[in-house]
């Protein structure tokens, strides 16, 4: 079926974590039969097990759903998921900006929350139409009212929502209907040069990497050669065709339709999420709007438990890179963890995924130090240097000022919470900026936090004081000076390079404290006693002791007990393997993340 | 000279369990028959043992619960001989039988040492009656000086006590007054232990929880090391970690574990040593009597241990003892040196001061001795 630009509707589905996207996307598959409902495999749009694990969408999909409207009209329905995490909000803007319309997903019983809001701004920013939808509206505690009042609170006519149960598979009819009517049909230039836009990519082992893209002008053939505008350089397609949702292969794609394409491209860093496709030969002048490079914000080393595995993380790390834009890494050396790499990620969370699927897919068995935002250091002379390891800032250079990035915070919470909240950004060194009252139950917090102090545990203690009801997003907004310093933990009187991190100077004292108890909770005891101190430029600001282990001997072992102490013994001795021997210390791994852990 | 040969014998009934024990020990059923049965079926599983060792000189005995005082002398007469007649018994082998006070009196004593039984091994715990109750023991300290009294009067030339130190709530000097009322008995023999914490007990679940007054980790070393400094003055000479023995009076029994020498165990649980290889008993009673009707044995499972596991556990085991080994002795029984098979373990070892720095010899230092488990790791497979 050829898609006359009149026929198509491309929109997505934006909501908060848990406000049912995933389950409402399955039952437009079904109800438009894309996908007999015996062949759903729950959620289908989440096709990566971590995603599955996790539930959450890490990576953009889009899938075509043919449906004929009563009548006999037919549509060519293009539904472009969207990452569902702040970590990856550049991704987000670039599948919002392959659609005219977008599904703004609300459960009836939590009402609008910090992504819903964060999520409905940017689609408002690419000017997309907005239904809508009140979810969830079999639940006992569904206040469909309630979720009314607060749409018209934050600018939207209540009377255009629609209201469903995607668990059941009510109103999922006047959501399609809703999509033909009110979604507007792409307008793009059917004569014009191709201008296509990549907002997700994949790596294919066969076909090299798979462009998912939208046809923004002109149309993409079998055959044809094309330049991807941001790196220049050109291929010839190979492969197109559609998502329904298994890949189905067509000839072209044409001006406003969604598919993908492949053309031997080896990397996914070369098709970058943003870019602009066009011809090889008299190609586009201007690229799309919008294309930004993945810019790493969070930094942590990456070091193999077993130096002999270095080179098994490197592959490792090269393979997921093929399919994971985002990630950087550069190789290395510490002093207490020998040869491994400084690894960028979009946040907390990318890294964790990193992390388990370099555990799970490559069996590595990874030290992984405490994260770290990238700071820009001014040293007397003029010099500037922007560092992603602690260790790298050299104080004896003379530091004029460390700058360091700044976000700023959207916090909703139920307005009896509002006191915590806000206890809590101030002691996160945060500038209040507005508060604002959608509706008489709820407030609009933003605050501009510096991103080093929100990367951790922000979110949890945010939850945790006020009960779970706070929500949050936030957005980079830049770099400010602020009065940083360096913190160096010694052990055994030696500075483990591993474990330096850089806070407010007014912290540094609290949090080495910490840090230096988290130590001493999870360093087994040695032969002698371990002193542990946090100093800043030699100063010492806390200190604790591991006391020397006095006694390990079973008191008895007679005919019955030899096998099972041996094979104790035995055990004892693999676990101990497993750590790392910095000087005369046996350190265990998880010592590495004290430093993160140390709000605990 | 005839290599040792050990029998041990499981009886694994107890009137009530202690608030530490983790054994293999079971409340005696009520069931009138319960003792008589075991001891028959583990006559039956003697007389009807498979294996080479028939023609072993047996030369030691140990009867362990369990409380296998609880027994009747003639059910452990009985036992006795069915290895007897299964094995050459020698005409001096140590025979061993643990009992607890309260349990055992003159005639008993008397029976016992009739059929065979000549040396005892007494649960005496502790001297402080407030303690005894605490950890669950049902005797008095006073039960404790009467059995030993009348294993005295019954003619026992041979007897142990067991003493435990570092128990909830107790001093150093408490643990020391105990061993020292123990001393005074005039026993051959003490083996004590500091307490250890199991998980699948009473004080395990407690102290997991954080609710039993252990003393601190300094204190239970120093309370260990007075204890051994009064044995020592009283000529019990420390010889293994945990026991201390007159002169001549070691456990033979017991140096047959150390020496990883070869023993065949009978009963419920019962762990047995042949050639290199290690097995072991189901331990349920009920299961055990069932297996030993059906078929005579009652194996759950064995473990045949690879060269380095065997070494490593023959070094683990002869540093449990004072003395400790010989390389030489070492080279004789692996065929090769010591510092050839473990390359640097003993000079890193003897520079952290764990290991005596003497020629020809490996012996743990008292420091090492309190470590003995760091000692041994890097000997482990």
């Amino acid at each position: 079926m050829k898609g006359q630009q009149d026929q198509i509707r491309n929109f997505c589905i934006i909501a908060h974590i848990d406000h049912g996207k995933s389950t409402l996307a399955d039952r437009l598959i079904e109800a438009t039969g894309t996908l007999a409902a015996r062949d759903m495999q729950e959620q289908v749009l989440d096709s990566m097990e971590l995603e599955r694990e996790r539930g959450i969408t890490i990576k953009a999909q889009a899938v075509r759903l043919d449906y004929a409207r009563e009548g006999g009209e037919r549509f060519e329905l293009n539904l472009i998921d969207t990452p569902g995490h702040v970590d990856f909000s550049y991704e987000v803007s670039r599948s919002l900006a392959a659609c005219e319309g977008a599904l703004l997903v609300i459960d009836a019983a939590q009402g609008v929350e910090a992504q819903t809001l964060a999520n409905l701004y940017l689609a408002l920013e690419h000017d997309l139409e907005i239904i809508p939808v009140i979810n969830k509206i079999d639940l006992p505690q569904a206040d469909p009212d309630r979720v009314r009042r607060e749409l018209q609170q934050i600018g939207i006519d209540p009377a255009t929502a629609v209201l469903a149960s995607a668990k059941e598979g009510t109103g999922i009819g006047d959501i399609l209907e809703a999509i033909v009517d009110r979604v507007p049909p792409p307008s793009g230039d059917e004569a014009a040069v191709l201008q296509a836009l990549v907002f997700d990519s994949h790596f294919d082992p066969y076909r090299g990497v798979v462009c998912h893209v939208r046809l923004v002008a002109g149309s993409l053939r079998l055959g044809a050669r094309i330049r991807l505008m941001a790196t220049g350089a050109a291929y010839e397609v190979t492969d197109l065709g559609t998502f329904r949702p298994a890949p189905t292969a067509a000839d072209a794609l044409e001006t406003g339709e969604v598919g993908y394409f492949a053309a031997g491209i080896k990397n996914v860093r070369d098709a970058r999420v943003g870019d602009t496709v066009t011809t090889a030969e008299r190609g586009a002048t201007q690229p799309l709007p919008g294309y930004r490079p993945a810019v790493p914000m969070v930094f942590a080393g990456l070091y193999p438990s077993e130096p002999s595995r270095y080179d098994v993380l490197r592959e490792a790390l090269e393979r997921l890179q093929l399919n994971d834009a985002a990630l950087s890494f550069e190789p290395e050396t510490s002093g207490a963890l020998g040869f491994g790499f400084r690894c960028g990620f979009l946040g907390l969370l990318h890294l964790e995924i990193v992390q388990e699927r370099l555990e799970r897919e490559y069996d590595m068995d990874l030290v992984v130090t405490a994260p770290s935002v990238v700071y820009t250091i001014h040293y007397q002379g003029g010099v500037v240097e922007r560092i992603e390891n602690p260790a790298a800032l050299q104080p004896e250079r003379g530091i004029e000022e460390i700058e360091e990035p700044y976000v700023e915070a959207t916090v909703i919470a139920p307005t009896g919470y509002i006191g915590p909240a806000m206890e809590l950004c101030q002691e996160r060194r945060g500038q209040f900026k507005t508060i604002d009252y959608p509706s008489p139950d709820r407030a609009v917090l933003t605050y501009f936090l510096p991103l080093g102090e929100i990367m951790y545990d922000f979110f949890d203690q945010l939850k945790s004081r006020t009960r779970g009801y706070a929500s949050l997003d936030y957005q980079l907004i830049g770099e400010r000076p602020g009065d940083l310093v360096r913190v160096d933990v010694l052990l055994n009187n030696e500075v483990v390079d591993a474990l330096s991190f850089i806070v407010h100077r007014d912290q540094a004292a609290s949090q080495g404290r910490a840090v230096c108890e988290k130590l001493r909770e999870v360093i087994p005891r040695q032969l002698f006693d371990v002193p542990i101190q946090a100093a800043v430029g030699g100063r010492v600001l806390a200190r604790e002791t591991i006391r020397a282990l006095r006694k390990d001997v079973l008191a008895k072992c007679y005919g019955g007990d030899i096998s099972r102490k041996r094979k104790l013994l035995e055990k004892q001795k693999e676990g101990k393997k497993r750590m790392r021997r910095l000087g005369q210390v046996e350190v265990p791994q998880e010592a590495f993340m004290a430093v993160l852990r140390r709000g605990d | 000279m005839t290599e040792p040969f050990g029998a041990y014998v499981h009886l694994p009934y107890c009137p009530y369990k202690c608030h530490y024990c983790d054994f293999n020990a079971y409340r005696l059923p009520r069931a009138e028959g319960a003792r008589a049965d075991m001891a028959q079926a583990i006559a039956s599983e003697i007389a009807q043992a498979p294996g080479l060792d028939a023609s072993r000189r047996v030369t030691s005995i140990f009867f362990g619960g369990g409380t296998p005082s609880l027994f009747r002398p003639g059910e452990i007469r009985a036992i006795i001989e069915a290895l007897r007649s299964r094995y050459d018994v020698s005409s001096a082998a140590e025979v061993t039988l643990e009992c607890n006070p309260g349990t055992v009196d003159l005639s008993s004593l008397r029976a016992l040492r009739r059929a065979g039984v000549n040396r005892l091994s007494i649960g005496a715990q502790s001297f402080s009656a407030e303690t005894l109750r605490r950890i669950g023991r049902l005797h008095t300290p006073e039960e404790t000086r009467d059995a030993v009294r009348a294993a005295r009067a019954a003619g026992f030339n041979n007897i142990s006590l067991d003493v435990i130190y570092g128990l909830p709530g107790e001093a150093p000097e408490d643990s020391l007054r105990s061993v020292q009322e123990a001393i005074s008995l005039g026993i051959e023999h003490l083996s004590a232990y500091a307490l250890e914490l199991e998980s699948g007990t009473l004080f395990g679940r407690l102290a997991a929880r954080g609710e039993l007054p252990l003393p601190q980790e300094e204190d239970v070393v120093r309370a260990g090391d007075l204890v051994a400094q009064a044995c020592e003055r009283a000529g019990l000479a420390r010889y293994e970690v945990s026991n201390f023995a007159r002169s001549g009076r070691r456990a033979r029994h017991n140096m047959l574990y150390w020496h990883q020498g070869s023993y065949r165990g009978f009963g419920p649980g019962a762990h047995s040593h042949l050639f290199g290889r290690r097995f072991w008993n189901v331990s349920p009673p009920g299961e055990y009597l069932r297996r030993v009707a059906a078929g005579g044995e009652a194996v759950e499972d064995e473990e045949v241990l690879s060269p380095t596991a065997q070494m490593g556990e023959w070094v683990y085991l002869r540093l449990r003892l004072s003395e400790g080994f010989s390389l030489a002795s070492f080279a004789r029984r692996f065929g090769r040196p010591l510092d050839a098979a473990y390359p640097g373990v003993r000079e890193t070892l003897c520079a952290q001061g764990l290991l005596e720095a003497v020629p020809l010899w490996v012996r743990p230092t008292p420091k090492g001795r309190w470590l003995l488990h760091r000692v041994a790791e890097p000997f482990l497979a």
